[in-house]
């Protein structure tokens, strides 16, 4: 990808961060209130009421959570990216990637702000560091890379089905459930393993604990999954979106 | 030489009722119970380098979308469009700003996205702000301004990038007589500087002052094309032509 198309997708993505805090009350600090929210309910409900037995729960949620929120924000979003710069794509001609690729990136400054929180809370608990939080980096970066992919994919879709945001709700409702978050993929038969880790972000969600906690279920395979999908999505999705925006865009 | 150059272009669009009609041709294999709208159908022109074109037609000729074509902006069914050089297109304006923003953040963020660099925004920002006239306004946000001083400001943003070619839709219609009075003076200097306009129009009178060469659209396919002095002639034969029929 040219390196001005990166530069102007990320100025937009500063802009709409920008955006949503400017005229908000609390500003910033929905960072943090909007997930640690989350977290205590399903600390409460699965930790103390439900009694999960698992050691520092919400620890072990919160370190799935929090990437979750990267990319239900990406999904979210590239839904109505395009329709949100209306004028810009109806304006000037400017390449079809710019605006999913912001979505993406605001995503991934929104994270990256949020990860100190996980290490307070880490503290918080107790829990030392090991040495595979040296990963962490490079699993944030195939995250983007299947994000960037995904958010193409939808905001091609965006163009041609107007009710993509409510399928899009009622997905990542599923999908919530069908990844290891507030649950340990430890509970999932042997049987059913590798069909259960072919959806990417179980695994990533899993690369996470394994970073921060440094226990993890998954096998190298698992681990080469979910790099090969990542980069498979967004070629795929890159392409997917080249291929429709042509079309797309006169429907607007 | 030619900056522009159209061969055969032709672009439709599919019209649906609704939703449901949609899904349905989707998946039928006949395929010709679309009903589709043709709106340009195999033009071909060419464009030179320092030219400056008016574009002209009935309401529904299809003039935006051949402005839309030309700047990149839409694409076409089948035929090619080669540009060469940079094109500015204003083809509406005042939206896109961020009502909560100041006018001079947006102003930044516009050019971004138009592909000026950090520093030459700020060489420009200036300039954008005089010719605007916003004075004071432009440390407020846009929700403060009116219409006029929203579309001054996206005028003088998008104009400020200094294109080779400058492709121009009737905006100028919101600004009053003394911004339209100070646009056409830019026009005229890009015009001196050897720049290529294209510009669709309804004024004959701005057209003639303007331009040396008049293009009228009618049902989809290019009716004159040729010096300015005729077009008088040919728009009458238009409208006769449409009242007759």
């Amino acid at each position: 990808m040219e390196k001005g198309i990166i530069i102007k997708a990320f100025r937009v993505a500063l802009f709409d961060l920008k955006a949503r805090y400017h005229s908000s009350f609390f500003g910033y600090l929905w960072t943090f209130i909007s997930p640690l929210t989350v977290l205590i309910v399903i600390s409460l409900v699965f930790g103390q009421i439900i009694k999960i037995q698992i050691e520092n729960f919400p620890v072990f949620v919160m370190v799935a959570y929090i990437p979750w929120t990267f990319y239900t924000s990406c999904v979210h979003n590239s839904a109505y990216c395009y329709q949100k710069r209306k004028a810009f794509i109806k304006n000037f001609q400017l390449s079809p990637l710019i605006f999913p690729l912001s979505v993406a990136f605001s995503g991934l400054i929104h994270f990256l702000l949020s990860i100190p929180i996980i290490l307070i809370a880490l503290a918080v608990f107790n829990i030392n560091l090991s040495i595979h939080i040296l990963w962490l980096p490079i699993i944030i970066v195939f995250q983007l890379i299947f994000l960037i992919g995904i958010s193409f994919m939808i905001s091609a879709v965006s163009f041609f089905i107007k009710d993509i945001q409510e399928m899009i709700a009622l997905f990542v409702l599923v999908h919530f459930y069908i990844t290891p978050i507030f649950y340990s993929a430890d509970l999932i038969g042997r049987d059913y393993k590798d069909f259960y880790f072919m959806n990417p972000m179980a695994c990533f969600v899993e690369l996470y604990r394994f970073c921060f906690l440094g226990k993890t279920d998954l096998t190298y395979e698992h681990m080469a999954y979910a790099v090969i999908s990542s980069i498979v999505f967004f070629l795929a999705g890159k392409a997917f979106l080249l291929k429709y925006y042509f079309r797309g865009v006169d429907r607007i | 030489m030619c900056l522009i150059k159209i061969e055969n272009v032709s672009k439709s669009f599919k019209l649906y009722h609704n939703m449901y009609d949609k899904v349905k041709n989707m998946f039928s294999f006949n395929k010709s119970s679309i009903k589709l709208h043709n709106v340009l159908k195999n033009v071909s022109l060419n464009v030179d380098k320092g030219e400056t074109v008016a574009i002209l037609g009935m309401n529904g000729c299809g003039k935006t979308t051949l402005l839309r074509l030309i700047s990149g902006i839409s694409f076409p069914d089948s035929g090619n469009i080669n540009r060469n050089g940079k094109i500015t297109s204003i083809l509406s304006l005042g939206s896109g700003f961020h009502p909560d923003f100041s006018g001079l953040d947006n102003i930044k963020f516009y050019a971004s996205i138009m592909g000026l660099s950090k520093k030459e925004i700020k060489s420009k920002i200036e300039e954008i702000v005089s010719f605007a006239e916003i004075g004071d306004f432009v440390n407020y946000p846009i929700k403060t301004y009116s219409a006029g001083m929203k579309m001054r400001l996206a005028f003088s943003t998008a104009i400020s990038v200094d294109p080779d070619i400058l492709v121009i839709d009737e905006v100028l219609a919101v600004g009053d007589a003394y911004f339209k009075k100070k646009c056409l003076d830019r026009f005229k200097n890009f015009k001196e500087q050897g720049k290529t306009i294209i510009f669709a129009s309804h004024s004959l009178g701005l057209v003639k002052q303007f331009c040396e060469r008049a293009i009228i659209l009618n049902e989809a396919s290019i009716f004159f094309d040729g010096e300015v002095g005729q077009v008088d002639d040919y728009y009458k034969k238009l409208i006769t032509k449409r009242t007759i029929n």
